[in-house]
């Protein structure tokens, strides 16, 4: 089997920096409470990137042994495009301890966990709490990370104005992408 | 009657071939009367019900193609790095699951008795509580050293079970290295090891054969791609799709990489060999080879409830150290078959 060469991660540059710090603090999250390390690594022909915050220890590896050169490494911040950031499932479990701390939450109830993995909207019936609109981690009643979505108040003709979250990333991805 | 040894392109590739295995496998080819008419009953190529005769006798063979004909036993194994075993049990039972412990292969593992929905669509597993893997093989990891910390590699890594165990038993604080060439099972490799949330793990997308690591490694896994005749209960179509020529290449694709297993590690470091098959082929006789060629190579005990290597076979006396090595049989462990090997390399 024929096997490319693998991508090269490089440290994140400021303007990078800036995008990702800016998607922290508009949860409400410090940034120094989203990542230790920033590192990206490009992604040829592709309109975006796949940002990290490895260990000491990866990063030790990949500078003695691999040349800076792997398929992916931990921990896995999201994906980077343009001028926007896509959080990962595993950044929502990480800060969904802060949620106590009033940082950009949405608690849903067991219905609105059952709609939200299907990747489906969830009304506001199905809303226990929430601090404000915009992009939020969503968790459930019991403090698990469900994936991350935009909280956003809608006009809608037979039911007035209404709360609606909707889904940017939900774990029932893994299922929904096959594995 | 197909000829199954000559293959048109790989003459050459047959003349280097081990001698005692070419002889092996001619006399398998040239199967018995009883192995062919049970390989016409169950479906089998007659070279592989030869093969099993020789191995456990022809009253164990039917105990042996009576259990591949039922279904596989579905086991999980769950992620004590983010859920108390317990706690995980209590929530699956209280969706109507019913799981029973199976201490003997793993403290995390747990056979599936009834599933109201299936294991991989719980909210549970989308929180990588649990990864959905065979009892045989969740066993292989427990037969490792894994320091902490340390440096370890899985050098065929994917779907991720031994690779995401090895996270668990570490508490992600030794360094993985994960290897895998398919660029399709790399994904799924990814993919896991994320949702069962660990972090200190390197993936590279090359054939380990490629890599020039030298005496790096605290702890080498080698889970050899095998022609899986351990896993018939789960894909019986493996009953035909190998024929001989398939085992003899794979036995040597795993002789290669088992010396690359051991170039990579540290000296003093074990290397455990592991091979989803009930083939001799592709476990006890590579690791004879090994001991023929390696003299600072040696076998210990794997600690695991498996059955003693064979070290005879079509009257060839194999390495008498290879005993310590151990087998799981589907009629005997009731899972996958699976062949395990402890090695250390010694100083």
């Amino acid at each position: 089997m024929q096997v490319k060469k693998e991508k090269m991660i490089r440290k994140a540059s400021s303007s990078e920096k800036m995008i990702i710090d800016g998607f922290c603090s508009s949860i409400g999250v410090e940034p120094s409470r989203c990542y230790s390390h920033l590192y990206v690594l490009d992604i040829p022909r592709a309109p975006f990137k796949d940002v990290f915050d490895p260990s000491p220890s990866v990063l030790l590896f990949l500078k003695d042994h691999l040349e800076w050169n792997a398929y992916s490494i931990g921990f896995y911040l999201g994906i980077l495009g343009k001028n926007k950031f896509e959080p990962s499932l595993l950044l929502a479990h990480k800060l969904v301890r802060f949620c106590p701390e009033n940082i950009n939450c949405v608690t849903l109830n067991p219905e609105g966990e059952k709609y939200f993995l299907y990747g489906r909207p969830v009304f506001g019936e199905n809303i226990v709490s929430y601090n404000s609109l915009g992009p939020v981690l969503v968790e459930n009643t019991l403090r698990e990370a469900l994936g991350w979505g935009r909280l956003v108040s809608e006009d809608n003709t037979k039911y007035g104005r209404r709360l609606v979250l909707r889904p940017v990333k939900d774990l029932g991805w893994y299922l929904r992408k096959g594995g | 009657m197909p000829e199954l040894w000559k293959h048109p392109t790989e003459q050459s590739w047959c003349r280097e071939l081990d001698n005692m295995l070419r002889i092996v496998l001619e006399r398998a080819k040239n199967a018995s009367y009883t192995a062919r008419k049970l390989a016409e009953k169950y479906g089998y190529l007659p070279y592989m019900i030869e093969r099993y005769i020789e191995m456990l006798g022809q009253d164990n063979v039917l105990d042996l193609l009576e259990a591949n004909e039922a279904p596989l036993p579905e086991t999980i194994r769950c992620n004590d790095y983010l859920i108390d075993c317990n706690k995980l049990k209590n929530r699956l039972e209280e969706k109507g699951f019913r799981l029973t412990p199976i201490p003997q292969f793993s403290r995390y593992g747990y056979r599936v008795d009834y599933a109201p929905i299936s294991v991989g669509a719980t909210h549970e597993y989308l929180q990588g509580y649990y990864y959905v893997q065979g009892a045989s093989s969740m066993s292989i990891v427990h037969a490792m050293d894994l320091p902490v910390p340390g440096t370890i590699i899985d050098m065929a890594a994917a779907p991720g079970g031994k690779s995401t165990q090895i996270l668990q038993i570490t508490r992600d604080k030794s360094l993985l290295v994960a290897v895998e060439k398919n660029p399709r099972r790399i994904k799924s490799l990814r993919s896991n090891i994320q949702r069962m949330r660990f972090s200190n793990y390197i993936l590279l997308r090359r054939d380990s054969l490629s890599l020039g690591f030298s005496n790096l490694f605290d702890s080498v896994l080698l889970d050899a791609p095998s022609t899986g005749e351990g896993i018939i209960r789960k894909d019986p179509r493996r009953k035909k799709n190998r024929n001989i020529w398939d085992l003899a290449e794979i036995h040597e694709l795993q002789v290669k990489m088992l010396k690359k297993a051991i170039e990579f590690a540290k000296p003093s470091a074990s290397i455990v060999y592991a091979a989803c098959s009930l083939a001799a082929e592709e476990g006890e006789f590579v690791i004879n080879r090994i001991l023929e060629e390696y003299p600072n190579i040696e076998i210990e005990p794997h600690g695991l409830i498996a059955s003693p290597a064979i070290t005879e076979y079509f009257g060839f006396m194999l390495d008498d150290r290879i005993k310590n090595c151990g087998r799981y049989w589907p009629h005997i462990h009731g899972y996958e078959g699976f062949f395990v090997c402890k090695l250390r390399k010694k100083k």
